[in-house]
Order: C-alpha cells, then structure tokens, then sequence
C-alpha cells in the first residue's frame, strides 16, 4: 500500500510537471511554483540530517583517533564558530561570517582549484602517447590546438603568409585548423553525446515516472 | 520543409513559447517508449558494457589487497536522473562487494544522495545475504561545496588507500582532481558521467568509462529484464530518428 500511494504521487506529479513546461495553464504554474516552495523546505530539513552526519562522523574520529585529531577538531571549531557568529552578527555583507568566507574559505576553494592545473599536465602527458591508431590522431590534433591557441601559432601562420593574386594564404595556419578542430569533429562529437544523454534522461525519467524503474523506492 | 512558426503557438497559445520542437520531440519519444513496451519481445541482446563487466574485477582486486572500495557520488543530488543512475549502479556495487565481503565507503555532498545510497548499499548486502556487514557510519555527508568535497575525498583516499573508486553521476572541474589523485594510489577507477565536459578526464584518468547514456542505460543492463531493457530499445530507435530527421533536413536545405 505504501509503495503504491508513492507511486501515484510519483505519476501524478511527474505528468504535471511535464505538462507545465509545455503548455501555458495558469494553474500548473502554481503548482510549479508551490511544489518548488516545498522543495526548499524539504532541503532545510535535509540539512539537519547533513550536519548530523557531519557532526557524528567528526565526534567518532576524534573519539577513536581514526585520523590526527586536528582534522576533526577543525571542523568541529569551525562549524560552531560560524554557526554561533551567525546567529549574533547575521549573515549578510561586512559580517564575520562575510569575514570568514571572503578570507578563508574563497582562498581555500581557490588552492584546491589551482592544482587542476597541474593534473591537467599529469594526465595530458599520460594522453599524449601515440600508442595506437586513436591515440596518435589525439596527440596530433592535442597539439595542433595547444600550438593554435598560443601566440606561436599566430606567428607561424604569419610568417608563411602567402598573397597570391590578391588573396592571402597562410600556409601553416595553426589558428584556423584549432578553430576547425574546435568547431567541426568536436562539436559534432559533442551533439552525439547530447542526444544520446537527453535520450537517456527522458527515458529513466519515464520509467520511474510509470513505476518501471522502482529503485528509487527501497 | 518545416515551418515551426505555422505549426506551434506563440507565449498566447496553449504551448509555451520555444517549447513546441521540444514538445514534439518529446510526444515523439514518448510514442517510442509506449511502442517499445506494447511489443511483444521475447529477447533484446545489448552489447557488453566494459565499466559494469569490470565492476567484479574492481572489487576483486580490492579484496585481495584487504582494501575497502570508494564510491563517489557526483555533484547533482537526488532526484536528478543522473544521481538515481548513479545509486542503481551502487546497489550492484553493493551486491559484488556483499559478497566479496569488503567494506563501502561512500562520502557525500547532499543529505538526500547520502540516504539513497544508505538504502541502496543495504539492499545491495540483503540481497547477497550478508545484512551483518552493513556499516551506515561508513556512509556519510563530508560538505556541498564542491572544492571542499573535492579535497576531503582526496584526503580519505590517502587514509584509507581503497582498492577500487567508483564516480558516478555529474561532475564539473573537480573531476580530474579526483580522478588524478585516485590515479596516483593505484586504485581501479570506474566512472560513470553525464557530463559531456568532463568525459575527456575521465578517459585519460581512469580504467573504465560510462559514457553518456551508458550510465543511464546501465540500470537496464545489470537488471538484464525485459521491461528495463525495452527503455534501451527505445532510445536506440529514437536515435535513428534523431539521424534520418537530421539527414532529411539537410536534403532539404541542400536542395
């Protein structure tokens, strides 16, 4: 009984919100709009199970000394630390958590975004080796893009620039074939992966919608 | 050949307005899916998807090497598509891992995946007939910010060096820094994205891929059963379609 009232409430609401992105019913907007309002309320609570599971797990390693207790020290000090200035200061501009967030966190988010940089060197040196057929056209056309996209690739393809009857061609245009590369296989590819996701979207979407797929449901 | 302006209605028409190609693509491949399922099919095979196939060996090699597994859940949470393919390819990973007897340890970035894969991972040991490994304190939320999440998961594999690391769902920047950290302990990766992006990272860093659909084509492939696999059939001739609608218009510009 339980599992068939979720379903009926999955099928109902599935097909309303299909039909309110389609069709212009004024009264499907509402419910748009309500069901958007009782999502944000669900997520509020749904971060009370967050912050109790972060908080357990912290609680457990600095008990049982898992990891070296600054970790979970840490993140326990801190948690509380805004929390409490919070709740004092509020949370809008020129506040400490405003403080907090611009000095600390911004910072610290912008360190671990940095080193993308490096593992981009690590695996594109991993990528480019020409051991077979695919992987030799991926390190050609690597570099052709790497090349083009630098300023060496505008002053190679001006110093073989050729004016031939009052045309001009470049006879090693590193730019242009990046743009090729960049806008034609690759965009393709791209639009290939699109449809095959979107495909594969709408059809899970469906099969939960009409109770297919129930995975969701244990 | 087609002229939507006549076909579809403007923002004062029953359809909204620049929605009515994709409400006709969309009426399209609902009549697909009904048709898929109305047809009396006895078989469908599917080719071998090497990300599922190698979800044994993944975990295998973990549990000679006394190792726990990984599984990472991508940015977008529960109920996105890609997050509920995600948690059905876990409840396999559960099952394999149930009977291998070597722990999950799942970190995640919203409360809601983090209950999901609880119940999925349950589920998963149930069925193996193992419930008394299910360990819930190993299922846990770390933070939603997506750099944050990136290092505590790096962090955790240097702790615990899993043997296996599953990424499934979406994921922005923070791929590779996952994918090339778990690179560097040896792990087997398997991954499973929706995000076209990221797709190159993830080729380049780790062992299997589910590309695209793949992922979402993956719940049917495990399940191997008729109803979930004629979804896959669907798809497949939505995309011949999708190519003869794409060749017709060109014809049609061209000539």
């Amino acid at each position: 009984m339980k599992e068939l009232i979720a379903l009926l409430i999955v099928l109902i609401g599935g097909v309303i919100m299909t039909l309110q992105y389609f069709l212009n019913i004024p009264v499907l907007d509402l419910i748009y709009k309500n069901v958007l309002d009782w999502s944000i309320v669900i997520s509020t609570f749904a971060l009370l199970l967050a912050i109790r599971s972060l908080l357990a797990r912290q609680f457990q390693d600095l008990k049982f000394k898992k990891v070296k207790s600054i970790f979970p020290l840490t993140t326990i000090i801190s948690f509380f630390t805004v929390v409490i200035l919070g709740l004092i200061f509020g949370i809008g501009e020129k506040t400490p958590v405003d403080f907090i967030y611009q000095n600390i966190q911004v910072p610290l988010q912008a360190t671990v975004f940095s080193l993308l940089a490096f593992y981009i060197s690590s695996a594109a040196y991993r990528a480019f080796r020409a051991k077979n057929f695919s992987s030799t056209v991926l390190l050609i056309s690597g570099s052709i893009v790497i090349i083009g996209r630098i300023p060496l690739g505008d002053f190679i393809a001006k110093i073989t620039t050729l004016h031939i009857n009052g045309s001009v061609i470049s006879l090693i245009d590193f730019p242009a074939w990046t743009k090729w590369i960049l806008n034609v296989p690759n965009v393709g590819i791209k639009r290939a992966f699109i449809f095959g996701i979107t495909l594969g979207i709408i059809s899970t979407s469906l099969k939960v919608i009409f109770g297919i797929e129930r995975g969701w449901l244990k | 050949m087609f002229n939507n302006a006549y076909i579809f209605a403007d923002s004062n028409g029953i359809i909204k307005s620049g929605r009515g190609e994709s409400l006709l693509f969309f009426i399209f491949v609902l009549i697909l899916f009904t048709l898929s399922y109305l047809l009396k099919i006895k078989h469908l095979p599917t080719r071998k998807l090497s990300g599922i196939e190698a979800i044994e060996e993944a975990i295998g090699r973990s549990t000679e090497m006394g190792s726990p597994i990984l599984y990472v859940a991508g940015l977008k949470p529960v109920p996105a598509v890609s997050a509920i393919a995600g948690i059905n390819v876990l409840g396999k990973i559960a099952e394999v891992a149930a009977n291998y007897g070597t722990p999950i340890i799942s970190p995640h970035n919203n409360s809601i995946t983090m209950i999901s894969a609880r119940e999925e991972i349950k589920s998963g040991f149930l069925r193996a007939g193992n419930p008394e490994l299910i360990n819930s304190s190993k299922i846990f939320y770390i933070t939603d910010s997506q750099f944050p999440y990136a290092a505590s998961i790096n962090s955790l594999t240097n702790e615990v060096k899993p043997g296996a690391i599953f990424y499934m769902g979406t994921f922005y920047a923070e791929s590779l820094i996952l994918t090339e950290h778990g690179q560097s302990t040896g792990a087997i990766q398997i991954a499973g994205t929706d995000s076209v992006a990221q797709i190159p990272f993830f080729i380049t860093s780790c062992d299997y891929l589910l590309m695209g659909e793949e992922l979402f084509t993956a719940s049917a492939y495990i399940k191997k059963d008729l109803n979930s696999l004629k979804g896959v059939l669907m798809q497949d001739i939505a995309k011949i379609g999708i190519i003869l609608y794409i060749i017709i218009r060109l014809l049609s510009k061209n000539l």
